[in-house]
């Protein structure tokens, strides 16, 4: 049943031209029709490069968004239209304008996890990878990171040399995993390798023995000598490295790390969307998008 | 002006943010499907909460709602707390945009919820009616399982 629906979206989508993006948390048999997969900027560079004019994403509302924003020519599509970011909807434009009038002289540095509109008001850009790296870059030595702020201190940690002013945003599905939770792992596993997320808790951090972004625990997982591991990110990272790595064995940190957004995509509404039945098209006006886009350039540019 | 100066001031400074470890009482409401979390830690001494913390991932209001809660109940008899109303909260913030309101009342739940984990782990009886909440968030499913 599965393999029919995969099927039928695989012809529909070399009749229409269509790319498929899904990102890394979303379900294997969604991967599996997929282009490309990864993480969300890697998504949005593939978009650009990809010859099709139509692009349906499978993720989040932000990252349809960000595709829309470096590839205006192209039609696309949030596969499911209520999968949000709650943690890119924390913060709106308004009260970051308004923030950055009580912090004159600082930096915006805005995680890729924000919506169009807000990156209007920043000044650069990061993802989990690249978030050390470029605030190091940056000319300015005072930084107003948004918004989360695991992510936040973690950077502030890595770059000593200058002032932050963090506020107190962050995703709910990483952040709900305490070190209690950790420890237990650690001694219920205690061959494992413990790889976490900067967007969990400080405390779950420092009991790690790797710390990076999805892409890069996938990497150190698949790459590493040891056998087992502890998977400090979204659940479905587990699962794909179990399939990835049959020799190597996966536990999950915690069960509480289901993204109840990323999953709500389904290979049935990947279907109805390149059918033209579902789906929604991202429209951003041209002011909007030109605004967002420098945003993310500079991240481009000190990358 | 859409945020009022108070919650600008709460939200960009939040006060008592933090954990207590020897806690007393511990509130959690909303979950990550609704998209905020938060946590508030209280220590009662003779009925008097002695000190507060919480900890809450969630948008702008919903910080500053708990900011604001935590300074309104912190030295107060615990009865005293209990009487604690969202509207309070966004009056003493100095309002809140429409939109936002909703955010308010976690604060009000999690506050009552650290009294009742309070009154739980000291055996104490209490009406477990004023611990009713609207339902707005739909945390209540989840919480259920």
């Amino acid at each position: 049943m599965l393999r029919d629906i995969q099927d039928e979206i695989n012809r529909i989508k070399k009749e229409k031209d269509i790319c498929i993006l899904a990102h890394s948390y979303q379900a294997r048999e969604i991967l599996e029709v997929a282009d490309f997969t990864g993480d969300s900027f890697r998504l949005s560079v593939m978009a650009q490069k990809a010859p099709q004019k139509v692009v349906v994403m499978c993720g989040v509302r932000f990252m349809a968004e960000t595709v829309k924003v470096l590839s205006p020519e192209k039609t696309v599509y949030l596969a499911n239209p209520i999968a949000g970011c709650p943690m890119a909807e924390q913060m709106d434009k308004e009260m970051i304008s308004m923030v950055k009038e009580q912090y004159p002289g600082y930096t915006v540095v805005a995680y890729i996890n924000t919506t169009t509109d807000l990156k209007t008001v920043c000044d650069v850009c990061v993802t989990s990878s690249s978030a050390v790296k470029i605030v190091k870059k940056i000319e300015n030595d005072k930084i107003l990171f948004i918004p989360d702020s695991n992510l936040g201190r973690y950077v502030a940690e890595q770059v000593p040399e200058k002032t932050f002013k963090i506020l107190q945003g962050g995703c709910p599905v990483h952040a709900s995993v305490t070190a209690k939770e950790a420890v237990q792992a650690k001694e219920a596993h205690p061959g494992a390798l413990l790889l976490v997320h900067p967007e969990c808790v400080p405390e779950v951090v420092k009991l790690a023995d790797f710390v990076g972004s999805t892409s890069e625990i996938m990497k150190f997982a698949k790459s590493s000598d040891n056998k087992e591991f502890i998977i400090g990110t979204e659940v479905s990272i587990a699962e794909h490295l179990q399939y990835e790595c049959p020799d190597k064995k996966f536990y999950f940190l915690s069960q509480k790390l289901m993204c109840h957004n990323m999953k709500s995509t389904t290979l049935i509404d990947v279907y109805d969307c390149v059918s033209g039945r579902g789906g929604e098209e991202i429209a951003i006006d041209e002011e909007t998008r030109l605004k967002a886009k420098k945003c993310i350039d500079e991240m481009i540019r000190l990358g | 002006m859409l945020y009022s100066k108070e919650v600008m001031d709460h939200f960009t400074n939040p006060r008592n943010v933090g954990k207590l470890d020897n806690a007393d009482g511990v509130g959690e409401v909303g979950n990550a499907k609704c998209g905020d979390i938060m946590k508030i830690y209280i220590k009662v001494d003779n009925g008097i909460i002695s000190d507060v913390k919480f900890n809450t991932f969630g948008c702008a209001s919903a910080i500053a709602t708990s900011s604001m809660a935590t300074e309104m109940i912190k030295g107060k008899p615990i009865e005293e707390a209990l009487q604690l109303t969202n509207k309070a909260v966004v009056e003493a913030l100095n309002g809140l945009p429409p939109a936002k309101i909703h955010c308010s009342v976690l604060a009000e739940e999690a506050v009552k919820a650290a009294v009742a984990d309070y009154y739980n782990r000291n055996s104490i009886e209490y009406d477990k009616e004023i611990f009713g909440c609207n339902g707005c968030c739909g945390s209540c499913e989840a919480a259920g399982d």
